[in-house]
């Protein structure tokens, strides 16, 4: 198969644009799709101070290149989450973040939720007796309250994640399976900054396909975590991108369809905003982020039960 | 006398898979049962798209691309 561009050896096929393109087509090809994505989403601009949340896995890795090729000033935060299981799964992700910033030059912040809190995230969803599945839960939680007073403590202008068309096609399709109305109406490329405190959080990468990205990193030559997070076996999101792509398999593009047109259906107003008005938030009164709760966000619950078990003294026989 | 090799290597995390030589990566995965969306095809360090033949004798490697797994994978993509 042969380069569309300049009939040198293809490296990559992508059925879905009917388009073949060689190693230098490629590599030109996804930071301009990119940036397309920025400006028609309106994410940030190069005056912005970008935050971009890296996992040590291919995606945030490959994001935090494109941005830094395109001539963003982008910053790293990578959290640890004390996962140890399977050879120390944070430690490896993290020395993979690490080892990208430093051969490039960029500042990586690093989180250790161990030394923040007291307790690793498999600890806590213990504690919080929410079971090994609601792991993710406890994860999801800490990552979305880390990132956001990271930024703003950091006045950072956007939080940026690495996730792809295959997460977001994953998570609308479960979301619809699910009729989550919420969710639907929050699923967003780009969710603005609010007066309560919530930073800007953008994804650059929604339209690119994991695989594109994939093959964008190791053509690059960027080394990161393979495995997957322990927890994850067995995990919705991953039964939601296998469903999708024997799906793409029949009918190729049809991911991309299925994100777009929804973006589409909800600019012309399917999902009105009924769900949102119920959405109030408060200060929480101990970490001063934004909270649906009256009181303590779910955040500071959370670590606050953990610490109380952990500080308990054991009990007498 | 040498047996002549009529089949190729295809190596998968951590496992190894003897296919018959002269088959499109296409094929391969397809007779191995895998969703072309979800590996790369490598050989050495080629990235190959699916059309290419697999000699005989010849080695590929497969690397998966899905990641991302959560039993909340909602969660990270709201507030």
């Amino acid at each position: 198969m042969k380069c569309r561009k300049c009939n040198q050896n293809a490296v990559i096929n992508m059925r879905e644009h009917k388009l073949a393109l060689c190693k230098e087509h490629f590599l030109t090809w996804i930071p301009e799709q990119t940036q397309r994505s920025i400006e028609t989403y309106q994410m940030f601009t190069v005056e912005d101070r970008i935050l971009v949340a890296v996992s040590g896995g291919k995606d945030s890795l490959a994001l935090w290149e494109i941005l830094n090729q395109l001539g963003y000033a982008a910053d790293g935060l990578y959290i640890d989450l004390g996962i140890e299981s399977d050879g120390g799964y944070s430690s490896r992700s993290r020395q993979f973040a690490q080892a990208f910033a430093n051969q490039r030059g960029l500042a990586l912040q690093t989180v250790d939720v161990r030394q923040r809190e007291g307790a690793s995230i498999q600890k806590a969803a213990q504690i919080a007796r929410r079971g090994s599945e609601k792991t993710c839960s406890v994860c999801g939680l800490t990552k979305r309250h880390i990132m956001n007073q990271t930024a703003r403590e950091g006045a950072y202008d956007v939080i940026v994640t690495g996730h792809n068309l295959d997460d977001e096609a994953a998570v609308l399709f479960g979301n619809t399976l699910n009729w989550l109305s919420g969710y639907l109406l929050r699923q967003e490329p780009v969710l603005p900054a609010t007066e309560t405190g919530f930073a800007r959080k953008a994804k650059p990468l929604c339209r690119l396909y994991e695989r594109e990205i994939a093959a964008y990193a190791f053509l690059k030559e960027i080394e990161y975590i393979h495995d997957e997070c322990p927890y994850a076996k067995g995990a919705n999101s991953i039964f939601y991108k296998e469903t999708l792509n024997s799906m793409e398999t029949a009918r190729p593009g049809i991911k991309l369809a299925f994100y777009l047109s929804f973006l589409k259906a909800k600019r012309e107003g399917m999902f009105a905003s009924r769900t949102n008005a119920a959405r109030e938030f408060h200060i929480c009164p101990t970490c001063g982020q934004p909270t649906l709760n009256m009181d303590e966000c779910a955040y500071c619950r959370l670590w606050n039960q953990v610490r109380t078990v952990i500080e308990e003294p054991p009990r007498k026989p | 006398m040498e047996r002549p090799v009529h089949t190729a290597t295809v190596f998968l995390q951590g496992k190894m898979f003897s296919v018959r030589g002269g088959m499109a990566i296409r094929d391969v995965l397809k007779h191995l049962d895998l969703e072309p969306d979800a590996f790369l095809a490598v050989r050495g360090d080629l990235l190959l798209t699916d059309d290419i033949i697999l000699n005989p004798g010849e080695n590929l490697r497969l690397i998966p691309v899905i990641s991302g797994g959560s039993h909340n994978p909602a969660s990270m993509h709201s507030r």
